[in-house]
């Protein structure tokens, strides 16, 4: 049996019909999206509900043979249920007025297209986020996985219990987040007047900061040395000891370094020309006389443009220099992969890795195992993370051809 | 099926009585026999685990009728009660601490007809997932709760990476009252004011079986006992059992009748079968 259960319509188009059967009318109809069907409220079936925007899907009525189709605003029950193995029913109720039996009645899930019925206004993106939903299984249905697979009589592990297999598998799918997936996460931000941003609710690590010019093109913000945030900054008496407030604690003031950090003219460090020329555009005239080369032994780390950031650890803030402030940056970071419902899953490409890594890793926990079979399940790990990693590297070898090419065209001028 | 209680009767006395040993009373039948069919069930769970090991070590045959351990295993289904409905139960007056817990549903305890509830299984729980104010946009979706006990619980709910989930629903068994086990399931599968699909809780149970009974009346005119199978219990093992049954009945019996000739028979056949299984 195949693992897919979307047809093509349901999948790429998030629609799927259900036609009366010429007499009875359709008291009842089921829907099996993989993605649920969801009513923001009891009552948003009705455009009037306050809710009525949080719904996933619309339902359409078609009752001269699909020409036309007017979205169904009276009463319906939704009731979804999921089987074990995880195939979705949704099952539209109808109640009072019902679609007769000469009718279509067609479920259109949100998208970023509006759908293709009624006044095609189906907006959201619920189809979306399913796509490409195959190439990943939930953290979930890789602990099922295992636990058929892995634990019983005459396996490896002969038993074990599922939430130590699911603490296993949760702390793997942090640690493949860190360093083995292409889990980065980004945001596209805009840098305030007081130059700091707040950490993202998700955010483990950054990956990276960069700046976009006008053309779209990214520069990287490197971290800097030049500066710091202080951790503390006390009050002080005339004696330099800190002074305490009403309830005995030190009393904190605002950091001159960091004021004097946001209000300084950059190009005093990068050693910059007044005009500012920041864009990737090689056909800028100006851009082009500047490649002269008039600075030579100028120290890359200070005398780039592109700007500097620092993690504020007393106010949890990403703070970046002056010359940055209004400009649009996207922030790229790493969160475990457990954050979010959403985010608990694992690429198909790393699902034997994690199996690997929940094997070890129970047999290591374990008292009185062979060494033998610890060391064998280390070395199968380590060999499968290292494909994992290495497959989901996208390694391609025409894209690889591609970059040669420019290498060799350089090298021949 | 079951095994017929006037059979196995007749068997013993038939063999006590060959050379005028002696006679076993429907009374003293009746404890022995219920002694001898708990005592046969009972040895189901060492003799399974111990047959278990040939799956372990991957020494288990794969034909349809000579794997003992299934055997073992056919041999406790008459035991197993299965889709046993539980049942949401609160206190009168709880305190702050007092979870609700789950009892069998009176149903269940009808159909049980006063069988003991020796273990419970697996237990499968049905959970929506929809919040307390929108009862359409959950999932209703069956989970297998893990059985814990509630040292574990203590220790699992106190990391986020292993507290119970409805994808992982755990319970421990609060209070095995023989008659009235009930549990404790986290997270709780009744959504409080959501109309579908309340909690549903079944499981699996493996009930003790019943004592035998031999009724009988009292020939008027003679003075002997005769069988009655009205409000008579017939022994509830497998019928393949009637052998190993008959041998432990004669073996207590001879202890009765102070007769070491029978105990040492009976218990030299039954060694010899269990040899015969279990090497």
């Amino acid at each position: 049996m195949g693992l897919i259960t979307e047809n093509n319509s349901q999948y790429y188009a998030g629609s799927q019909h259900v036609l009366g059967d010429g007499s009875n009318p359709i008291s009842e109809a089921s829907f099996t999206f993989d993605t649920p069907l969801s009513l923001g409220s009891a009552g948003s079936f009705a455009n009037t509900d306050a809710y009525y925007a949080l719904n996933n899907f619309k339902i359409y009525v078609s009752t001269d043979g699909g020409t036309t189709f007017v979205e169904w605003l009276t009463e319906y029950a939704l009731k979804t249920s999921s089987t074990p193995e995880g195939n979705i029913t949704s099952i539209v109720t109808f109640v009072g007025n019902i679609p007769s039996g000469t009718s279509i009645v067609v479920v259109q899930l949100k998208s970023l297209t509006g759908g293709q019925y009624g006044n095609r206004d189906a907006f959201g993106d619920t189809v979306e986020e399913n796509y490409g939903s195959y190439s990943y299984l939930t953290l979930n249905e890789a602990v099922e996985n295992y636990m058929v697979g892995f634990v019983g009589d005459g396996k490896i592990i002969q038993t074990a219990k599922k939430y130590d297999i699911n603490f296993h598998a949760k702390r793997g799918l942090q640690e493949f987040s860190y360093d083995l997936l292409k889990s980065i996460k980004s945001q596209e931000l805009s840098v305030p007047a007081n130059l700091s941003i707040p950490i993202p609710q998700d955010y483990v690590n950054y990956v990276k900061f960069s700046w976009v010019d006008s053309l779209g093109v990214k520069h990287i913000i490197y971290p800097t040395t030049l500066t710091s945030n202080p951790g503390s900054i006390p009050l002080q008496d005339v004696y330099g000891k800190p002074v305490q407030d009403a309830f005995d604690n030190n009393i904190e003031t605002t950091s001159v370094t960091e004021q004097r950090w946001d209000t300084n003219d950059t190009k005093r460090i990068t050693g910059g020309y007044d005009q500012n020329f920041v864009d990737a555009d090689v056909n800028q005239y100006d851009f082009n006389r500047l490649g002269v080369g008039q600075r030579y032994g100028s120290n890359p780390l200070t005398s780039q443009t592109n700007g500097w950031f620092t993690i504020n650890e007393r106010t949890n803030q990403i703070s970046f220099s002056s010359n940055l402030v209004n400009k649009i940056i996207i922030f790229d970071y790493v969160s475990d992969g457990l954050a979010y419902d959403a985010d608990s899953r694992v690429p198909k490409m790393a699902e034997d890795a994690l199996y690997a890594y929940i094997s070890h890793a129970i047999v290591a926990s374990r008292a009185n195992q062979p060494e033998y079979l610890v060391q064998r399940l280390k070395k199968e790990k380590s060999a499968k993370m290292r494909n994992a990693k290495i497959r989901l590297s996208n390694i391609k070898l025409e894209e690889i051809t591609q970059v040669m090419r420019g290498k060799s065209k350089w090298i021949k001028h | 099926m079951a095994i017929n209680v006037n059979t196995v009767y007749q068997t013993v006395l038939s063999i006590l009585n060959k050379e005028q040993r002696g006679y076993l009373t429907p009374d003293e039948y009746n404890k022995i026999g219920a002694q001898a069919q708990l005592e046969i069930f009972e040895g189901y769970f060492p003799s399974g685990d111990q047959f278990n090991r040939k799956n372990q070590n991957n020494s288990q045959n794969d034909t349809e009728w000579f794997n003992i351990y299934d055997n073992v295993v056919t041999n406790l289904e008459p035991f197993i009660y299965r889709d046993a409905t539980w049942q949401k139960t609160s206190l009168a007056n709880p305190s702050f601490w007092d979870a609700p817990y789950w009892t069998l549903t009176p149903a269940v305890t009808i159909a049980l007809d006063g069988r003991v509830v020796k273990q419970v299984g697996n237990v499968e729980v049905q959970y929506n997932t929809a919040s307390s104010n929108n009862s359409s946009n959950g999932l209703i979706q069956t989970s297998i709760c893990e059985r814990i006990s509630k040292k574990e619980y203590n220790l699992i709910t106190r990391s986020r990476l292993t507290a119970p989930s409805v994808n992982d629903p755990v319970y421990y068994v609060n209070n095995f009252n023989l008659s009235a086990p009930n549990l404790r399931i986290y997270p709780n599968p009744t959504p409080s004011s959501i109309s579908i699909a309340n909690g549903l809780v079944t499981s699996e149970l493996i009930v003790q079986p019943l004592n035998p009974q031999w009724n009988y009346t009292i020939d008027p005119t003679v003075g002997a006992y005769i069988y009655n199978d009205v409000d008579s219990v017939d022994f509830e093992l497998n019928p393949s059992e009637q052998t190993d049954l008959i041998l432990k009945i004669l073996l207590y019996a001879g202890v009765v009748i102070r007769d070491p000739q029978i105990i040492q028979a009976a218990a030299t056949e039954i060694q010899k079968e269990e040899i015969q299984e279990k090497s």
